[in-house]
């Protein structure tokens, strides 16, 4: 890429301040790459190398930039999740814990004490949560920050919350009921957590593997 | 440059086959690859650019990595699995619509 002006230090940290100065909730990676447009764009295109100016003409395209990551990130995660949960339906293999669920729940329903049938749901769906926390948590201090990493457990806490709202209003006695509206309900609630468990485990490893340079 | 309204539907199509022949990219080093390649008839501007490689790496076509480059972090864009299965599909496709173009607007070529 040819060049007619080459960024200095102290360039490039006023441009870093002044993304962090006027979006101070802008995630790393939407930085990285605007940082890196901007400066390849004005290294090749200034004229006298005044960035303040060439800032100032970019500042809508900054703007529209910088909105658009966050919402696509959530979306993404949302997205992947339910078509991971479809796939418990249609994949052979998956299915086979999709049906072995189901008539679990059934049976278990129709044999042992709604306030069993109650803890046993809560366990497994703890169980999940729990396993999501402590096997898809990424620690590291670089990287905790980034939205990716933010939103990653998100969904996770859809049927986590669903099955303690189903116990603090005790609507789970009246759905117990009728049989299989509840091993509908646990039925989503443990194939919508194992789906969300799958989606975080597999995007922790391309976030791991994407900022691999940050952890050397 | 009239014309940059024709190749607005083609921008993934477009992505796609330049990250299959260049293995891995970055944004801007793309908007230019597309104006060296045609020559300034096609400019891509990063309001179209980003949102649409944004896109192709939430469906899954794009992998991203990210390296340190001089004083800077850079953000590159390489074809998935499925991506690569995606960029033959969009071409066949393009293929098609061009032929179909070429019988609507020069009927006589495309029969000799």
């Amino acid at each position: 890429m040819e060049k007619r002006y080459e960024i200095t230090e102290k360039q490039l940290v006023f441009l870093e301040d002044f993304l962090l100065r006027k979006y101070p909730g802008i995630s790393n990676e939407t930085k990285i790459e605007l940082i890196d447009h901007l400066v390849s764009d004005f290294e090749a295109t200034t004229e006298n190398g005044n960035l303040s100016q060439y800032l100032s003409n970019e500042l809508e395209f900054i703007a529209r930039f910088v909105f658009k990551g966050v919402s696509l990130m959530k979306k993404t995660y949302r997205k992947e999740t339910w078509e991971q949960f479809f796939k418990f339906f249609t994949e052979p293999k998956l299915l086979l814990i999709s049906i072995s669920t189901l008539l679990f729940f059934y049976f278990l329903n129709e044999t042992v004490t709604d306030k069993i049938v109650y803890l046993v749901t809560i366990i497994l769906s703890t169980l999940i949560f729990g396993y999501s926390v402590f096997k898809g948590m990424i620690k590291n201090k670089e990287l905790k920050n980034l939205d990716e990493v933010k939103f990653l457990g998100n969904e996770i806490w859809l049927p986590f919350t669903l099955v303690q709202l189903l116990g603090i209003t005790n609507l789970c006695y009246s759905i117990m009921k009728y049989c299989w509206l509840y091993t509908l309900v646990a039925l989503f609630i443990i194939i919508y957590g194992l789906s969300a468990l799958m989606v975080i485990l597999k995007h922790k490893k391309i976030i791991l593997e994407k900022y691999k340079h940050l952890l050397n | 440059m009239g014309n940059q309204k024709l190749y607005k539907g083609s921008l993934q199509t477009i992505i796609l086959k330049l990250l299959e022949s260049n293995d891995k990219m970055y944004g801007y080093e793309i908007t230019q690859k597309v104006k060296e390649l045609t020559k300034g008839e096609l400019k891509i501007t990063e309001g179209a650019l980003y949102p649409a490689l944004h896109k192709l790496e939430a469906d899954g076509l794009l992998d991203v990595e990210v390296a340190k480059v001089g004083n800077r972090l850079r953000k590159y864009y390489k074809l998935t699995e499925s991506g690569t299965k995606e960029t033959a599909n969009k071409l066949d496709e393009m293929q098609e619509f061009l032929r179909t173009m070429q019988q609507l607007v020069n009927p006589k070529l495309s029969l000799e």
